[in-house]
């Protein structure tokens, strides 16, 4: 039979999920910073929360329980964050978006629409904005370092997987 | 500590098995009737030998597997940013006209027909006598997705 304190521990990653995306949605109403910088605060807000709360109750709560509260938080968590982050870059989501504006358009007009180039240049902005490249005398430069670790975590899993 | 050995164990053995099919095969297990499939088999589990440890296992576990269902795609296609950042970082390509002229160059530059082709074979676009139509339920998770968009204030390339 299941306790009030088991069900708090099963919802309570999935709440603090839902409180992460309140807090997400009141810093995109006030804070002119870039959404992904608000995503981590979110994040990380709750995420003390959550351990704060283990921590208080460590001595009701079994390991398994605290592996879960922390787990199922940062799981639930990045499936909110993809879901955020496909409005922002997924080029399937921009293309079904074009198909709905124009409907009956034709393979190629999509391809004449949203080309390369295009794409070259919103990302070159994109880039920028986030404060990941920065531009100086006609060149680009990597102004943060940390991705270029996603960079290389995304390239072993590519070779494990054998992509080319 | 035995928990986390625990997952550990079941994280390797589904990552090796992705792996598996996917050198040897070329398949994506990561597909909606697979997660549907965990999904109705730990129900099942769930009910019949209920324990709170369990539940909590099942739950960590379709996680885990939704959440590589989200991570594979993004690896099988590498996004142009990340092909920009590439080009910068590791090929010291900084001049402007020669990092757009080695992207338009690259892979990534088929990455729209690429994509389009994709969404054709998820049945997420028809394609009707040369012209793309979209199918109801592409219409109706566009009509969720720019709910989303409206209510966070996010920012995207189209429209």
């Amino acid at each position: 039979m299941l306790t009030k304190l088991n069900i708090i521990v099963i919802f309570l990653p999935f709440l603090s999920v839902f409180v992460s995306s309140i807090l997400f949605l009141i810093f995109q109403k006030i804070s002119n910073k870039n959404y992904l910088l608000n995503l981590i605060v979110s994040f990380l807000i709750m995420f003390f929360l959550i351990l704060v709360i283990t921590y208080k109750f460590s001595s009701n709560i079994t390991d398994r329980e605290i592996f879960y509260l922390i787990f199922t938080y940062i799981c639930a968590f990045y499936l909110f964050m993809c879901l955020i982050q496909s409005q922002v870059s997924s080029l399937q989501l921009t293309i079904l978006r074009m198909i709905y504006l124009y409907p009956g358009i034709s393979k190629r007009e999509v391809l004449k629409k949203y080309n390369a180039g295009n794409i070259f240049k919103t990302r070159i902005e994109r880039l920028k904005s986030g404060g990941i490249i920065y531009k100086k005398n006609s060149s680009f430069f990597i102004k943060n370092n940390k991705i270029i670790l996603y960079l290389n975590f995304t390239k072993i899993l590519k070779k494990i997987f054998s992509i080319s | 500590m035995q928990v986390i050995l625990g997952y550990l164990a079941f994280f390797l053995i589904f990552f090796s098995l992705q792996i598996f099919f996917f050198r040897l095969f070329r398949i994506n297990i990561n597909k909606p009737s697979i997660i549907l499939f965990f999904i109705i088999i730990s129900a099942i589990i769930g009910f019949y030998f209920f324990s709170i440890d369990l539940l909590l296992n099942l739950i960590i576990i379709n996680l885990t597997i939704i959440c590589f269902y989200t991570l594979v795609p993004g690896i099988i296609n590498y996004g142009p940013g990340l092909e920009i950042i590439d080009l910068i970082a590791n090929k010291k390509i900084n001049k402007e006209n020669m990092l757009k002229k080695y992207f338009l160059k690259g892979k990534v530059s088929r990455s729209v027909e690429k994509r389009l082709q994709i969404n054709i074979s998820s049945n997420l676009v028809k394609l009707n006598k040369g012209k793309l139509v979209l199918t109801k339920n592409t219409i109706n998770m566009l009509n969720i997705f720019r709910t989303i968009k409206k209510i966070y204030k996010i920012k995207s390339d189209a429209y």
